[in-house]
């Protein structure tokens, strides 16, 4: 191996010692691609959505359910979370969904799965915000959809710089969506469903991974009764 | 079947754990990589992030045998750098779901070290233009992530004579812009501590 070149190179171009992540960092981003490893995993599996949506208490052990459980009662004390399942062992207390309202007014639903659909659109209108929730199924047709900024992702962006001024975004974990209920005009309500193939060519919603069990589509829809219940 | 061996195995059979480990052992290396090639933490934590994400696609053309995966990813790595856009396309979807920098607390000492450094990388950078795509490849594996020229080979693929070739034209081209005369011999004392203290630096 010829040394002078390097070395050579080396000198004429210096460059900092390497440094390390941030305590926790390295983890965050790892915990981040094992989850779109599974994510890939059930999409190439080839289940339907309702079908994935069913099959996924199956999937998490009654090992995972209670690691959850715990997460939600220490981390969201203050939080509605989906009542779906009676209390029956330790399964029964994993929620599909959590709704947190936050310090500076924003709501943050947490999903684990795409379930209780009325539940969740039950909380969201009783928090005051118009909205239509019929994951894992698609949109309701009496919906109009009304045309949002799309947040494009592209290097060197921060999540918050990309999802600026809009009213509904995913983040700030894999499966969380916040409602910035400050941020949506009078008369405009949101929409959450299971997208068609359609949709997902298309970019008048926000689609997280299109066809996981985990990722509803989020849209902004004209506030009506038929829609949005006002 | 040794270590190594077993984990090429996984890896191309596309158990996630396998990739668990790639992680662990490679992210600090594939991140300092674009940490030079981008000049910016927060891009070559991305670019990290993509380089996994292709490597969890191309994972077939991990090969049984041979020793480690660092060379693959880092071959990978170079790629994402060079096209970023293409890669966030693909994953665009998996991207916007990557957890955000915690914001922490800067310590002065620390803060001042950061804007050297990048102050430092703008310089290194500027110097890079002069340079081919593909030499810039080389320089990347073999000057800063310490590859030999088999593994950068290997990384790229190419062959080792094009490797060496490239290396030597990257001196050339860089001794040119800089007006440098030429040999190692007239360089001062300063210099070629930190010559050595880089050649070190890449020895594993």
């Amino acid at each position: 191996m010829n040394d002078s070149d390097i070395s050579d190179l080396a000198r004429m171009l210096p460059v900092p010692d390497a440094r390390d992540f941030q305590a926790g960092r390295q983890q965050a981003l790892k915990e981040h691609l094992m989850t779109e490893f599974r994510i890939a995993e059930d999409y190439r599996a080839g289940l339907s959505p309702v079908r994935r949506a069913r099959l996924r208490p199956q999937i998490m052990g009654a090992a995972a359910a209670a690691a959850v459980a715990v997460a939600v009662g220490v981390a969201l004390p203050a939080s509605h979370p989906s009542a779906s399942h009676p209390a029956r062992g330790p399964a029964a207390k994993l929620a599909a969904w959590t709704v947190t309202r936050q310090a500076d007014g924003n709501i943050q639903v947490t999903f684990r799965e795409l379930r209780d659909a009325a539940g969740l659109q039950r909380v969201l209108r009783a928090d005051g915000v118009p909205a239509s929730v019929t994951f894992p199924r698609p949109e309701n047709p009496a919906c109009q959809n009304l045309p949002m900024r799309h947040p494009h992702w592209r290097p060197g962006l921060t999540h918050a710089q990309a999802q600026r001024g809009s009213p509904v975004y995913f983040g700030p974990g894999p499966y969380a969506l916040i409602i910035r209920p400050a941020a949506l005009p009078p008369g405009v309500g949101v929409t959450l469903f299971y997208p068609t193939a359609a949709q997902i060519r298309t970019f008048h919603h926000y689609h997280q991974h299109p066809g996981s069990p985990l990722s509803p589509s989020v849209g902004l829809v004209k506030a009506s009764p038929q829609c949005t219940g006002s | 079947m040794n270590m190594e061996q077993s984990l090429r195995a996984r890896v191309r059979h596309g158990d996630p754990d396998a990739f668990g480990t790639l992680f662990d052992e490679h992210s600090r290396a594939v991140c300092n990589l674009a940490f030079r090639l981008t000049g910016n933490w927060t891009s070559a934590e991305e670019v990290t992030s993509l380089t996994f994400l292709e490597a969890w696609r191309l994972r077939a053309e991990v090969e049984l045998t041979g020793e480690s995966l660092r060379p693959w990813l880092m071959g990978i790595a170079v790629n994402v750098c060079r096209n970023t856009s293409r890669a966030a396309r693909r994953y665009r979807a998996a991207m916007a779901r990557l957890p955000q920098a915690p914001v922490v607390p800067d310590f002065a000492d620390e803060l001042a070290e950061r804007i050297d450094d990048t102050a430092q990388l703008a310089k290194v950078r500027l110097a890079l233009r002069e340079l081919r795509p593909g030499e810039r490849d080389v320089v990347a594996l073999c000057v800063w992530s310490g590859l030999d020229y088999a593994a950068a080979a290997q990384a790229l693929g190419i062959s080792i004579g094009t490797v060496r070739s490239r290396l030597s034209r990257a001196r050339s081209r860089l001794r040119k812009s800089i007006g440098e005369p030429g040999a190692a011999s007239e360089q001062v004392e300063g210099s070629r501590e930190n010559a050595a203290r880089q050649v070190q630096g890449r020895i594993r």
